[in-house]
């Protein structure tokens, strides 16, 4: 039986995409949706227009530019890449994603105990 | 500054708006072909492929408002879209716009008025130093009801002879005059005025002097202070 799909936590959605650039260097909208699903092994359900905003967050505040290129399907795409505020951002986030993450499972745990 | 790095950028996309609703649909456009083409490979009809593949995508249309509000100045964008209607709206019926554009001009035009006046009268102090201590003194008659009258000469001298409530005190009487000798008469402003009065008033002469005590005796030879 299959297990049953999460949706992409509030806030998660920032991070899960820089991740995804700094591990793969420059890719366009679809590339990062295709690499999310692929490393969550379709666990996370991902509506993939919910990325465009995001990724438009991320460019406004500095963290990722974007250049228009050509797709493997030769169509005109935009490739979006890291910068190097987005790699520091990225790892204050990481950091304070396990410290969280590290926390709850010290919670849930504990109850169980 | 994250915050202001982000505002300058909506900044522009707002001023850019036309040519980034172009590129946005380019680039959701390149995003559903490949997700359609990549369910192709996979053995789905043409048909399948898309529909698959709106689904998976969800909403365009709801990714491209929420795109938008990320991207602009919405609430600038919102204003923009009601003042064209607006002016649509006028273009559409003249008749409506003309009454609409007299009614605003009438309600402006009597305000300025109103408030000229009011500013003249009210706010604005009177240009003579420390005016607000300048106070005008009448003779009242309360047996006749009459509160604000002339006083008679004599008993302004005796006011300003027992005074100990003013620094200095005037008297004037103003009646126009008319003007004749030179071209065509006219009919000037015109005051006969103790001396005090220049005292109260602060007054400074721009040539010559103002009237001294000695101008208000009787007898003295006569002074006119031309403006």
């Amino acid at each position: 039986m299959m297990a049953p799909r999460a949706e992409v936590l509030q806030g998660t959605l920032d991070l899960i995409v820089l991740k995804t650039l700094d591990a793969i260097g420059p890719l366009h909208g679809y590339g990062i949706a295709q690499r999310i699903q692929q490393v969550s092994e379709d666990l996370l359900k991902l509506n993939q227009g919910t990325l465009y905003p995001a990724l438009l967050r991320l460019e406004q505040r500095g963290w990722i530019n974007s250049n228009w290129g050509v797709s493997e399907n030769n169509r005109k795409a935009k490739y979006y890449s890291l910068t190097r505020a987005g790699r520091e951002q990225l790892t204050s986030e990481a950091e304070s994603w396990e410290r969280m993450a590290a926390v709850m499972a010290r919670l849930l745990g504990a109850e169980g105990a | 500054m994250g915050g202001l790095r982000v505002l300058a950028s909506r900044l522009l996309s707002f001023l850019r708006k036309p040519r980034l609703d172009e590129d946005l649909d380019v680039e959701l456009g390149s995003h559903l072909q490949l997700l359609i083409e990549e369910k192709v490979r996979r053995g789905m009809s043409a048909e399948e492929a898309r529909y698959a593949a709106r689904r998976e995508f969800g909403g365009v249309e709801q990714t491209r408002e929420a795109y938008r509000d990320a991207r602009g100045l919405p609430m600038l964008e919102v204003i923009v879209q009601d003042l064209r209607y607006a002016l649509r709206t006028l273009r559409k019926n003249p008749g409506f716009a003309a009454v609409a554009i007299l009614t605003l001009a009438l309600g402006i035009g009597a305000n300025t008025a109103i408030f000229s006046v009011v500013n003249a009268v009210l706010l604005r102090p009177l240009p003579f130093p420390q005016a607000d201590r300048i106070v005008a003194v009448y003779q009242t008659s309360e047996r006749i009801g009459v509160l604000r009258n002339g006083v008679s000469f004599p008993n302004f001298e005796d006011w300003v002879q027992q005074n100990h409530s003013f620094d200095a005190m005037g008297a004037f009487h103003a009646s126009d005059i008319t003007m004749t000798g030179a071209g065509d008469p006219e009919i000037d402003p015109s005051a006969v005025v103790t001396s005090g009065l220049f005292s109260v008033l602060g007054a400074r002469p721009v040539a010559g002097r103002l009237f001294i005590p000695s101008d208000d005796l009787l007898g003295a030879a006569p002074v006119v202070l031309v403006r």
